[in-house]
């Protein structure tokens, strides 16, 4: 097992330091987190006033965000924003704390079988069952925690406070925001991190029209203000494909399994650069039993090779596939899968169910 | 599985001994409530590590 460096254990041994590994009984109020995770660390004081946050991925890499120089320097950075916080009031109230044993959908799934660990994702999951079946749920829940690139820039992976790129006439560039800024405070809140900004740009509303970013320049303050666009959380499924939560979403389209590779698309005669799938799975059984049902009913079967849905074949892999169906398909409408089984191309005509 | 044994080694070079709670010199606890009392007593902040294999 490998150890953290001289410099991290130090910085550590400053902390009160927990390995959260099951979150039955994790205080979702107090600690209000990006639950589709590969790695998160957050600060906190004693009373949950939260200092800082750490992590996050994307989908290409899910260590895009990780680097011992920014683990350390958030950890530096949580140490000098507790230092400079005034007392807990007693005033103040702590949030109730609110528990994944408080879910409905969470205390029916453990009285059938007892949860013993609560996954990360699964905060996630038992949230939107909840909020489906109170008939709470709008579609622009889907965008929890934009990612950067919906306002137009990226920091460093080192030192995550500077602005490393600025996407050509984004939110960022039109509002002036330049390489190599230090952004101090978004919305009012102090940054420290990638995942500081993304926490900020989660509570903004869909309907936030500027946030506003206070940054160090040549060792001058200056201040922006980023103006954000209808839709502006929103990002496609291509982007979206790594979280967890797609699966939650509907409609789903009931099969799914994994992209040949190219030795196995030469042996098909099927061009390398091409997408397909080999049915690995059909959904015929639990809650979603009608989606895989509806594509048996086409006539998909296992190891049928799909080579493109509704026209579209552009896919970077399952979790691609998957989430762009979620995003782009409609309950009610007939769609065509093409595919190969024994080698011969079919056309088969499916009914998109939820 | 490339992909998850990439994070685990930097995760456990991250947080060393969080990933067993013996390693190197923190103690790491699992609990929340007796992180945030440690805390309180000690005066110092907390650090909570969550990781999940995907």
């Amino acid at each position: 097992m490998a150890v953290a460096t001289p410099e991290i254990e130090a910085l550590a041994s400053r902390f009160a330091c927990v390995r959260v590994t099951n979150l039955r009984g994790f205080d979702l109020a107090r600690y209000p987190l990006d639950f589709d995770l590969t790695f998160l660390a957050v600060t906190a004081t004693a009373d949950g006033r939260i200092l800082h946050r750490y992590g996050g991925r994307n989908g290409r890499d899910p260590e895009a965000f990780l680097s011992l120089d920014s683990f350390a320097s958030f950890l530096e950075a949580s140490l000098a924003t507790y230092r400079s916080l005034p007392p807990a009031s007693s005033a103040a109230k702590a949030p109730d704390p609110r528990t994944i044993e408080a879910s409905p959908s969470f205390r029916r799934k453990d009285a059938e079988k007892r949860v013993d660990c609560v996954h990360c994702h699964m905060i996630g999951d038992f949230r939107h069952r909840d909020d489906v079946a109170a008939g709470k749920f709008r579609p622009e829940q889907r965008f929890r925690f934009p990612d950067l690139a919906r306002v137009g820039f990226e920091v460093e992976r080192d030192r995550q406070s500077t602005v490393a790129a600025v996407a050509a006439d984004g939110p960022a560039a039109r509002a002036g925001l330049r390489v190599g800024d230090v952004i101090a405070t978004a919305g009012g809140a102090r940054i420290a991190t990638r995942a500081d900004l993304q926490w900020q740009l989660d509570r903004a509303p869909a309907t936030a029209t500027r946030l506003e970013l206070e940054v160090m320049r040549d060792g001058q303050p200056a201040t922006l203000a980023l103006a954000l666009g209808e839709r502006w959380k929103e990002c496609d499924a291509r982007e979206y494909a790594w979280r967890p939560y797609k699966w939650n979403l509907e409609p789903a389209p009931g099969f799914g399994g994994k992209s040949l590779d190219s030795a196995e698309k030469r042996e098909l005669g099927l061009p390398e650069d091409a997408w397909a799938m080999r049915v690995g799975y059909l959904v015929t059984w639990g809650e979603r039993a009608v989606t895989g049902q509806a594509a048996q009913a086409a006539g998909l079967r296992k190891n049928d090779i799909v080579l493109s849905v509704a026209g579209e074949s552009r896919f970077d892999g399952e979790d691609h596939f998957q989430a762009w169906f979620r995003f782009t398909q409609r309950v009610g409408t007939k769609i065509e899968l093409v595919v190969l089984r024994d080698g011969r191309r079919r056309t088969l005509k499916m009914e998109v169910v939820g | 599985m490339g992909t998850i044994m990439r994070t685990l080694a930097l995760v456990a070079v991250l947080v060393g001994g969080a990933e067993s709670a013996r390693a190197g010199e923190i103690a790491w606890l699992r609990d929340v409530a007796a992180g945030e009392a440690l805390a309180q007593s000690a005066g110092k902040p907390l650090l909570l590590v969550l990781r999940c294999e995907r």
